[in-house]
């Protein structure tokens, strides 16, 4: 097997990375290693998946796309140029360069989404309208039992309301 | 005044708990960046000229930044600022850049914000001991003052927006400053990694990526920031540090018990060591102080406190060295100095 960073020698070392379950492997020779670190494993274990990032990244991409031509609108970094530092121009490279990016942030960090904060906070509401909605529920029952029809209508609409926009997306 | 900065015991050092034998400092750090300026490494001048304006702004503005001292880099003589990187203020990256640097600098040094490191701003917050949720709660006081005036570059599907996507998101990062002479000595640390990687957990030197291993002092940081609460990411480093302090307590008595004689042994050379020796640099001291710290803490030797020890880690550093003992440059004045300095520290008697 071939070096994956220089593609030239035969690889002779084999790294094994472990994150968020998703396993990273790499097949080097023993000069490349060398250059990355490698001699003293413990010093350098963390940076070296995030110095190789762009290296992995680059030849997988050559072989598919033209990287040169990929600029981005607002700051004209290039992507190929993203790839050879693993630096990008400005916020809206991480749009013109998406689809790439997304394989190096899954590779990287397992995922390709944020968590935004408000999010959260709508998983919490999520639970209190559920709440909400049993007890407006149990008013409903009462409210048909006691033939009190025109509530009971009101009460049907608030509990479709809330059902409505509580839905998650893939329903 | 502005460039004048004193080789005083750093305050983050400064614990005396149990805890910080091995946890000696937590840091947390947020990458932000100003939307509409590209990121540093591909703005222009006038955009690199354009942060630091902004952040001059801000600190006049705000009531709460004003105590923090603006510090122009391209002002700084070169031992000043390898002198902040010693004392952990700035990173080593931010001194190899080229291009217009600045930071703001708390008098206390708990909290800093270097301007135009990889991001236009990395904001830190360091202080002594195990302090997970403290150092947050004030790194993002300030981070939530600096957003009154700034408006930070921000995507709803990537977080806080990097110039390095392996910071996107939260773009939080807790780390602790770790002494694990127990974990080292036992070669335990592969099994500690084997843990710790998984957990999304990066192991780094003293002084953060790329850094060498010295006395068995680690940093120890998450590595991942996006797709996590910043709540989580919290929550998992406090879960880690307690990982960090039972294994290394584990490892230490389990050192004690099947080294014995010679574990005394490396403990007393070390302090023999530092008593007599007449020339001492500061890669040598660093590997003592960890036995003598170890020592100390598994009671082989008269108990020396956490504090002192981890304050001279800081201030047996060649640029403080250099300007405690009023700037003498000579590689060999300043190991005969810090011979001395360690010795009077210390309070111990020279044998001869």
């Amino acid at each position: 097997m071939k070096c994956e960073i220089c593609n030239k020698n035969e690889a002779s070392i084999k790294i094994t990375q472990i994150n968020n379950n998703q396993k990273k492997e790499m097949n080097l020779c023993y000069q490349c290693a060398q250059t990355k670190g490698i001699n003293n494993p413990l010093a350098h274990l963390s940076t070296l998946m995030g110095s190789m990032l762009s290296g992995i990244i680059e030849k997988v991409v050559d072989e598919q796309t033209k990287t040169e031509n990929v600029v981005c609108k607002n700051c004209s970094m290039s992507l190929k140029r993203f790839l050879d530092s693993g630096l990008l121009g400005c916020g809206n490279c991480y749009n013109a360069f998406e689809s790439e990016l997304k394989r190096i942030l899954h590779r990287y960090h397992g995922t390709t989404a944020h968590i935004p904060e408000k999010e959260v906070k709508a998983a919490i509401d999520f639970e209190e309208r559920f709440k909400e909605i049993d007890a407006l529920k149990s008013k409903l029952e009462t409210a048909v039992r006691s033939e009190n029809f025109e509530y009971a209508a009101e009460l049907r609409d608030r509990i479709k309301m809330l059902l409505n926009n509580s839905k998650p997306e893939n329903e | 005044m502005n460039n004048n900065f004193s080789a005083k015991k750093p305050g983050w050092l400064d614990s005396n708990t149990r805890q910080s034998d091995i946890i000696l400092s937590t840091r947390v750090r947020l990458a932000r960046n100003i939307d509409s300026i590209p990121f540093p490494n591909w703005a222009s001048e006038a955009g690199l000229k354009r942060v630091i304006e902004i952040i001059q702004e801000t600190r006049k503005n705000s009531p709460a930044l004003k105590k923090f001292r603006f510090i122009s880099f391209q002002k700084l003589s070169d031992i000043n600022r390898k002198f902040l990187v010693e004392r952990h203020q700035i990173s080593p990256a931010f001194l190899s850049l080229s291009y217009k640097r600045a930071m703001l600098l708390e008098n206390s040094e708990e909290a800093s914000v270097m301007v135009n490191e990889e991001d236009h701003l990395r904001l830190q917050v360091i202080k002594p001991g195990l302090s997970v949720m403290n150092s947050w709660k004030r790194a993002d006081k300030i981070d939530s003052e600096l957003g009154r005036y700034i408006k930070y570059s921000l995507s709803d599907k990537y977080g806080y927006l990097t110039a390095c996507p392996t910071n996107v998101g939260t773009a939080l990062r807790v780390s602790f400053l770790c002494h694990l002479p127990g974990l080292a000595l036992t070669r335990q640390m592969e099994d500690f990694l084997k843990y710790l990687i998984p957990a999304g957990i990066a192991v780094r030197g003293i002084y953060g990526e790329g850094s060498d291993i010295v006395g068995n002092i680690f940093q120890i940081s998450n590595q991942t920031t996006l797709g996590y609460e910043q709540d989580e990411i919290l929550k998992r480093l406090k879960i880690v540090a307690r990982k960090i302090l039972s294994m290394e307590n584990k490892a230490r008595l389990k050192l004690q018990k099947e080294m014995g004689i010679q574990l005394e042994d490396k403990v007393y050379r070390a302090l023999g060591i530092i008593s007599s020796a007449r020339l001492m640099s500061t890669f040598e001291l660093l590997s003592l102080l960890s036995a003598l710290r170890l020592g100390s803490s598994l009671g082989i030797i008269k108990p020396i406190k956490p504090s002192t020890i981890n304050q001279l880690i800081v201030q047996c550093q060649p640029m403080h060295i250099a300007k405690i003992s009023r700037m003498k440059q000579d590689q060999k004045e300043i190991d005969s100095f810090r011979a001395e300095f360690i010795r009077k520290k210390l309070k111990l008697r020279s044998v001869l």
